[in-house]
Formats: C-alpha cells, structure tokens, sequence
C-alpha cells in the first residue's frame, strides 16, 4: 500500500514537473526565441511610422562648388478610369515630357486605377503639365542627385546608382569610396495609435534623421576645366582613343585635376559605355616607358653607382642580352655619353648600363622605395596595382627593360606619386583628393598631408630636377617648352604588349613634369591612349602638358624663373 | 439608489462624449499631425521646394561648362598669346 502511494506520487511530481518544463519551454519559445519578431509585431500593430530619408551630402570643390549634390524631381502619376480622351491626354503629356505617345498610351488604356507616366520630371515640366490641368493626374516628390557640372571629372565623382535592394548607393570615383560618409542614416517618424487607430498624444516618437557628410575636395574647379579643356583638344588633335591628366600639388600630394577623356554624364550614367565608368587614373595598368628613366636614374645617383657626369661605355651600339637586342628609340647611338645627356636623349643603351651598374637587388630595393607594385592608398574607389615578381624570377632581360620602363605596368597615380617625390626634395606623399570632411552638425574634419617614406636624399632630388630641367631645354619637346620658365619633365613613348609581342604603332604616348623647377609647384602627368597622328609622347603629350602649364602659369601667376 | 445611479451613469457618458470631442479637438490642433501643424507643413515644404528650385538654377548658371558655352556664343575666345615679365619694363623717357 505503501509502495503504491510513492509510486503515485512520483507519478504526480513528475507529471507536475513535466508540466513545469513545458511551460518553461514554452515561456523560452514565445519570449526569447520569437520575443524580438512579436515584440515588432505588436509594435506594427500599435503604431504607423513615416520614414524620413538622409540628405545625401554634397561633394564640394575647393571653391565650395558642388561637383555633386540634391535637387527635387517628380514623378508622374495619372488614373487612367476618369480620362475621357486619352489619345489627346496622351499627345499632350508626350509633348511635354519628351516620351513616345504610344508608350503612353498603352498606359492608359490599362485597366488600373493608378498608372506611372513619367519619373524624374523636372519642375518645368512639371509646371507645364499642371497648368494643363488634367484629370487624374498627380505628382510626387523625388529627391535627385544632380551633378551641376555635368561631365565634369565624372571618372573622379563616380555616380548614385541602385543597388540589389532598390536603395540608393555610390559607385565608382568619390561616390563609392566616400558612400558610407555621403549616405548618412535615414530617419523615422512613429506615431502610436490606441485600439481605433487614434494617435495617442504626446506619443510620437522620432528616430531622427542623420543627413550625410559633405566632402570638400583638394581639386580646384579651375584647374580641372583647364585640364579637360586641354584633354579635349589634344584628343582631337592627336586622333587618340583615350587620355588622362593628373595634376598633383607637389608639397602636399592634393590632386588638383584629375580629368580622363572619354567621359560619361553621371547623370544619364546608363546612357554611357559602362568602360567609361572606370577611372584609368587608379584601375588602369599601363607600361610606362620613358617616363620610368627618372625613377632608374634618381635610384641610380642616389645608391652612388653612377653620377650626372659618367660616361657610358656601352652605349656607342645596340646592347645585347642572350638572344635579345636593346636599340634606341630613333636608332642613334651616342657613345661615351654622360648620365644626363642619356636621360636628355631618352637613351635605352644608357639605362641599361645604369641597370647594370646598379645591380639587380639594388634595383628592386629602390623600385619598393618608389611605390612600384603597391597601391599608393589613394581615397578613390578601384585603385589597382600590379605585384613586382620576387628576384630570382628576373631574368637578365626583364632587368634590362625595366631600366627603361618596359615590362613593368603601373598606373597613372602610381607613377605621378613617385614622381613627385623628386619635385618635393625626395619625400613621397600620399595623393589624396578630399580635404575636408563637414558633420551633418557643421564640425569640420580637415585631412591633412601624409608623407609615405623618403625615397631618395635631397641632394639626389636636385640633381635629379636638374638633369629633368635639361631634358626639357634640350630633348625632344624643347619645341614646346615655355620660355623663362625652368620645368622640369620628362616625354615617354611605350608600345602595347598585343599578344606576346609589342605593336610598334600603338603607343601609350606621356610626358611627366613638375614647375617652377626651383620651388615646384605643380606635378602633372599627361597620358595619351594610342594617338593616331603621331606615336611619341614628345609630339602628343609633351605640347598638351605644356599648353596646361601655360594655363596654370597665368592662373597661379607663378613669376618666370630667370 | 436607482436614481443615483441612472444619475451616474448620464454624468459617465456625459464626461467620456465630452473627453472623446476633447480629444478630437486636441489631435486636430495641437498634435503634430494636426490640420493646422499639417497646414504649415505643407507651406514648409512648399518653401523648400522652390528653394531647391532656385538653388538648381544657381548652380546650372555658374557651372563652368554653361559659362564657357554661352561665352562662346558672346564671342568671348580662349587668350592665344602667352606674355610673361621676366625683368622690370624701362619707364618712358619723357
């Protein structure tokens, strides 16, 4: 009897227990494993929210001009059930709107009550349809990005395109490195509503809106209409496929131009190629050529292997290298001729002998010293870089048409930076392009200069300006140099690599430089992409960056050197 | 008994219509959705929207592409010539 009233009660505890557990269970189940989602149900339930989209922030020119930023546009809206005339209703809106009457008359003759005509319709237009009063026709406000300065360094802004989920998002240039930044965080207004719908006073809540930043730009508005200007009618002169300049404040490494030819509208992005969307400037690997010299020759003077005055002693022929041949661009050979004149004469012969004086590793070391290979950090969306191959894979020919800069690819911004680092007495600086970035509370954060590393001492800088100097007065562009004025440059001519071999008639014609020579300024490199009427960046590149030059020259009323 | 009740009863439903036309009162002029606050909603926005306007025109007109357009259109050209002072010009000899 008495076993049988503990087995009871072992029976009623554990069903009691068993009871409890479920409960518990249950309790975890409605509470913490769906607490979240029913706590958001019930809070739909009670509540209605507008939501309050962030104004995108602007990005702002030097000058305070935006390159981009809001305006408002509208979308069109009709109830084709109260039009009476549609064929008329039709001709009237296409007239206005610029769209095919057809496309908008099969709209109408839908049987809906609300149908889209038109998106994105400026006040105008909107204005001229209102004043037409038509039945069932509605407008609604659609914020827009609007780029003032149309083209305007377009590779450089990027765009405000769609992303997977509908939303807005930057891509490519400042757009999409800064989108985080600009976007800012889209606000909520929440109204609490009783059991009949009733807003509940003094109930609203806000999730309040955080407006994006505005980004200033180190680039000069002037300066990039002068680069593009100039861009422009050097394309069309040389009959090239494509073109870029990059203009670079020597002290601080703040791009002042960035401009690239063909452009697209960031307005009407998806009217343009989608290739245009890239910006060459960071994303295109190209070889250099001539333009390489003054890194060899500056890693050269600097590691003491040679000095302006050597003579070369093996220039008086073509070089030869296991079964290859080294010849010069024009097939004159200058023997015993000095370091300086080898760089006046873009002379390949000597820059193999400097290879050769310098040694490989030593090469290699002052390649890595110069940024070659590696990004150079740039605050722009899609910068590239091609990997420097470690030094038991060169071969002796690879090191001898690196010294003149070929079998080497780098990009535009690659090259410039390094460049600059002579102009600015053997410092490297990072390029950067944006200035200053505003809160949406109007606190300012500046960004300032940084230095990267040196790259070679102050004294092989200024030999180095010296010999660039001497290789405008007396090199191949001394036709289009600008008189009483020192500038220091550079031409370079570099044939594509088209299926394993270079094509003679395609050439990547540029020429790099910076002024005033003394206290520079401004660095600038020009690029032109296969030019048709002539091949060598002396005839194409070279008058192009010296017609800039001019144009800067008077716009920064830099005093002549002399 | 009976009529204090009833008597409570009619101040009840007296008070909760009274509290209720309140209520309503209250939400369309004082709530920040109200007919009024939306009134002047509509203004502010209305106010915004021209300014927009305004502002887009400002920037179409000083762009530099719509200045160089139209002062090509003037005649304006781009300086041809290219002069620089390297030393000091002699003043005239009376």
């Amino acid at each position: 009897m008495k076993k049988e009233n503990t087995a009871r009660s072992l029976i009623v505890f554990i069903s009691i227990v068993g009871l409890y557990l479920i409960l518990v269970l249950n309790l975890f189940y409605w509470q913490v494993m769906r607490g979240k989602e029913l706590k958001a149900m019930g809070f739909d339930q009670s509540s209605s929210s507008i939501d309050v989209p962030a104004k995108r922030g602007d990005i702002l020119t030097s000058d305070g001009f935006p390159l981009a930023t809001n305006t408002i546009s509208y979308l069109v809206y009709t109830n084709p059930k109260v039009i009476k005339d549609k064929k008329t209703y039709a001709l009237k809106v296409s007239e206005i709107l610029g769209l095919d009457e057809a496309s908008i008359s099969a709209k109408l003759n839908s049987n809906l009550f609300w149908v889209k005509i038109g998106e994105f319709v400026d006040p105008g237009q909107k204005d001229a349809l209102s004043k037409l009063n038509l039945p069932g026709m509605g407008f609604e406000q659609q914020p827009l990005r609007f780029y003032p300065e149309s083209s305007m360094a377009a590779q450089l802004v990027g765009f405000l395109g769609k992303n997977e989920k509908g939303s807005d998002h930057g891509y490519f240039g400042l757009e999409g490195f800064y989108n985080e930044q600009l976007k800012g965080r889209d606000g909520k207004i929440i109204a609490i509503r009783d059991a009949l719908g009733t807003p509940i006073l003094n109930d609203i809540r806000e999730e309040k809106k955080i407006d994006g930043r505005t980004i200033q730009l180190t680039v000069d508005r002037s300066v990039q209409f002068i680069a593009e200007r100039n861009l422009k009618k050097g394309v069309e002169q040389f009959d090239a496929v494509g073109a870029s300049v990059v203009i670079m404040d020597s002290k601080t490494g703040g791009i002042l131009a960035m401009a690239t030819y063909p452009q697209f509208d960031p307005q009407k992005y998806w009217e343009f190629d989608q290739k245009t969307y890239k910006n060459p400037v960071v994303s295109s690997l190209y070889e250099p050529g001539s333009t390489f010299k003054t890194l060899v020759m500056s890693s050269a003077i600097d590691e003491g292997a040679v000095t302006p005055s050597t003579r070369c002693d093996i220039c008086s022929g073509p070089v030869r290298i296991g079964e290859y041949e080294i010849e010069t661009w024009n097939g004159k050979y200058f023997a015993n001729t000095t370091m300086a004149e080898v760089i006046e004469h873009s002379d390949n012969t000597g820059m193999v002998f400097v290879g050769r004086k310098m040694g490989l590793d030593n090469l290699l070391s002052y390649f890595k010293k110069f940024g070659v290979g590696e990004n150079t950090g740039i605050d722009l969306q899609g910068e590239v870089s091609a990997e420097i191959k470690d030094e038991k894979d060169w071969y002796s020919i690879d090191a001898a048409t690196a010294t003149f800069g070929q079998g080497i690819s780098m990009t535009s911004i690659e090259l410039i930076t390094a460049v600059n680092s002579i102009a600015n007495n053997g410092v490297m600086m990072k390029p950067y392009v944006v200035s200053k970035i505003v809160t949406n509370e109007g606190k300012e954060i500046e960004i300032a200069p940084k230095e990267i590393r040196r790259t070679i001492k102050e004294s092989t800088a200024k030999v180095m300006t010296a010999i660039m100097v001497d290789a405008v007065e007396k090199g191949e562009a001394k036709f289009a140099k600008i008189e009483d004025y020192k500038i220091a440059g550079k031409t370079g001519t570099a044939q594509i690599p088209v299926a394993g071999h270079y094509d003679p008639n395609q050439t990547i014609a540029s020429f790099v430089g910076f002024f005033p020579a003394g206290d520079p300024k401004i660095t600038m490199l020009v690029i032109f992409d296969r030019p048709q009427n002539s091949i060598y960046g002396s005839e194409t590149a070279a008058p192009i960056f010296f017609s800039i030059a001019r144009d800067l020259i008077r716009y920064y009323n830099i005093p002549p050197s002399n | 008994m009976k009529k204090t009740f009833k008597i409570l009863f009619l101040v009840l439903i007296i008070f909760s219509v009274v509290s209720q036309i309140f209520n309503i009162w209250l939400v369309n002029s004082v709530d920040a959705q109200s007919i009024a606050a939306s009134r002047l909603q509509s203004k502010i926005e209305r106010l915004r929207e021209q300014n927009s306007i305004i502002e887009t025109e400002v920037w179409q007109y000083a762009s530099y592409s719509n200045v160089a357009s139209r002062a090509a259109t003037l005649g304006f050209g781009n300086k041809k010539d290219f002069i620089t002072l390297g030393a000091p010009q002699k003043l005239a000899i009376r």
